[in-house]
């Protein structure tokens, strides 16, 4: 699970100061996520399931 | 009633409700004067959610920090499409900040209080259309959907919604939330106003006087879609359906994986959009969505394109379905409007955080933008409850032949 440290490296990647925002609600909120693209990972998904929306006519 | 009177009214009763930002009365007033009585929607007011560009306002979406944004140089385009069919602006409406919630409770601009009891959300992120819908301040109004931004408040208050199929209604001069996600739609006091607002807006065949039923299948959806409602809601639900001969059910496959795929994305577009203010003034945010815009921007690509991928794994589960059925019928929102300020509520005996679990029912569906009518089909406790009339891609057409039986019936 991601942690405060990690956190603070990708805030500092993104050029955020952690400082001004409440960092263990965004860990929390981030956390979160993480265990939602858990889900994610787990699904088996084939080279039909592309990333862009297919437009037919 | 005329506009005068109209906007009047809004004066009057709009501060019970918080529902408006702005109120458009000369240019609603000089529209009034020029109108062609013949048109559909002739003399119709209407309002719309303040993400929306107005020529002459700066489009806020519910925020402090687009009030400096220059005024809008033009009407978004179903704002226009509105006005040729005769309807007439009235204002603006509030909204949660940037979209990002289910509730309207803004830290900016207060909260907007359902009409039918003010303690109580009106449901967001088109808190304000609903409200304003409900409260019969205007008969019908403009709303967003990206996670159900449309159908929650139509739900909590107890007016029609619309959430087109994802791509059927320009969005052009809408300020975006998720541009993955979001939709455009009409909220109305009658299913005739939103049928034809909606066909004043959209190029395809008409939907107003479509009526019947026969020979559509339609299906109860069961599983997630009951398990994640009050048996309460689903009791209306199913009430509604007996009255059509509806007795078959049917469970959308991986509806929890659906949500998820949603979620992240929301989380990593949302975020992402705001990432300039979040460095230079995130004091100027909502603190009901800051801590979930600035994770949501450093959401790794790999979870977000991952979740890009299982919305189309989870599109292709779904829509085999529709070779069985046409239409299915699902609860809107999983009980009825929390209180102001909730931070939890429970759903069958499980406690869960109230603002984000309201979409749980909705999220699904418009992951992979599916059109959905909410038709509102009764109260608990005073407070209205909806139902999602689901159809395939493009079939707003079956969405709106249920919608009218359900309304006869």
């Amino acid at each position: 699970m991601i942690g405060e440290e990690d956190l603070r490296r990708l805030a500092a990647l993104n050029g955020l100061e952690l400082g001004a925002f409440g960092l263990p609600a965004v860990l929390a909120n981030l956390q979160r996520i993480e265990q939602v693209a858990q889900l994610m990972n787990a699904v088996e998904l084939g080279p039909e399931d592309e990333l862009a929306p297919q437009w037919r006519p | 009633m005329s506009i005068a009177d109209a906007i009047a009214a809004i004066r009057a009763r709009d501060p019970a409700i918080n529902a408006f930002t702005s109120i458009t009365a000369d240019r609603a007033l000089a529209r009034e004067r020029a109108l062609d009585p013949a048109l559909p929607l002739a003399g119709v007011p209407f309002a719309v959610k303040n993400l929306f560009d107005v020529e002459g306002v700066p489009t806020l979406a519910g925020s402090k920090i687009n009030r400096e944004l220059p005024p809008a140089r033009a009407d978004a385009p179903v704002i226009r499409r509105l006005e040729q069919a005769g309807a007439i602006l009235v204002g603006t409406l509030n909204m949660d900040e940037y979209a990002y919630g289910f509730s309207t409770e803004n830290a900016h601009y207060g909260p907007t209080r359902n009409p039918s009891n003010p303690q109580h959300v009106a449901g967001g992120s088109s808190g304000g259309s609903a409200a304003a819908v409900a409260a019969g301040l205007v008969p019908l109004a403009l709303g967003t959907d990206t996670n159900g931004s449309i159908r929650v408040p139509a739900s909590f208050c107890g007016v029609w919604g619309l959430k087109p199929t994802f791509g059927r209604l320009d969005r052009t001069g809408v300020f975006p939330f998720v541009n993955s996600l979001d939709h455009v739609g009409p909220l109305a006091a009658t299913l005739d106003l939103l049928a034809g607002a909606y066909d004043a807006m959209h190029d395809g065949e008409p939907v107003r006087t479509l009526r019947g039923i026969d020979g559509l299948r339609i299906a109860r959806a069961v599983g997630y879609f009951e398990e994640n409602a009050e048996p309460e809601v689903c009791a209306l639900v199913s009430a509604a359906a007996e009255k059509l001969g509806v007795r078959r059910t049917i469970e959308i496959p991986e509806a929890a994986r659906g949500r998820g795929a949603a979620f992240v994305i929301t989380a990593s577009e949302g975020g992402q959009l705001h990432l300039p203010n979040l460095r230079k003034r995130p004091q100027d945010f909502d603190p009901m969505i800051i801590d979930r815009l600035v994770a949501g921007a450093l959401v790794p690509a790999a979870w977000y394109l991952q979740a890009q991928r299982v919305r189309r794994w989870f599109y292709r589960k779904v829509m085999p379905l529709f070779e069985q059925v046409d239409v299915v019928l699902a609860p809107a929102t999983p009980r009825p409007a929390q209180r102001i300020g909730q931070e939890m509520f429970s759903i069958r005996g499980r406690e869960m955080p109230a603002r984000p679990s309201a979409g749980l029912l909705t999220q699904p569906i418009s992951c992979i933008g599916l059109p959905v009518v909410c038709a509102p089909v009764g109260k608990i406790d005073g407070l209205p409850v909806g139902m999602q009339i689901i159809a395939a891609p493009w079939r707003e057409d079956h969405c709106f032949r249920v919608a009218r039986a359900i309304e006869s019936s």
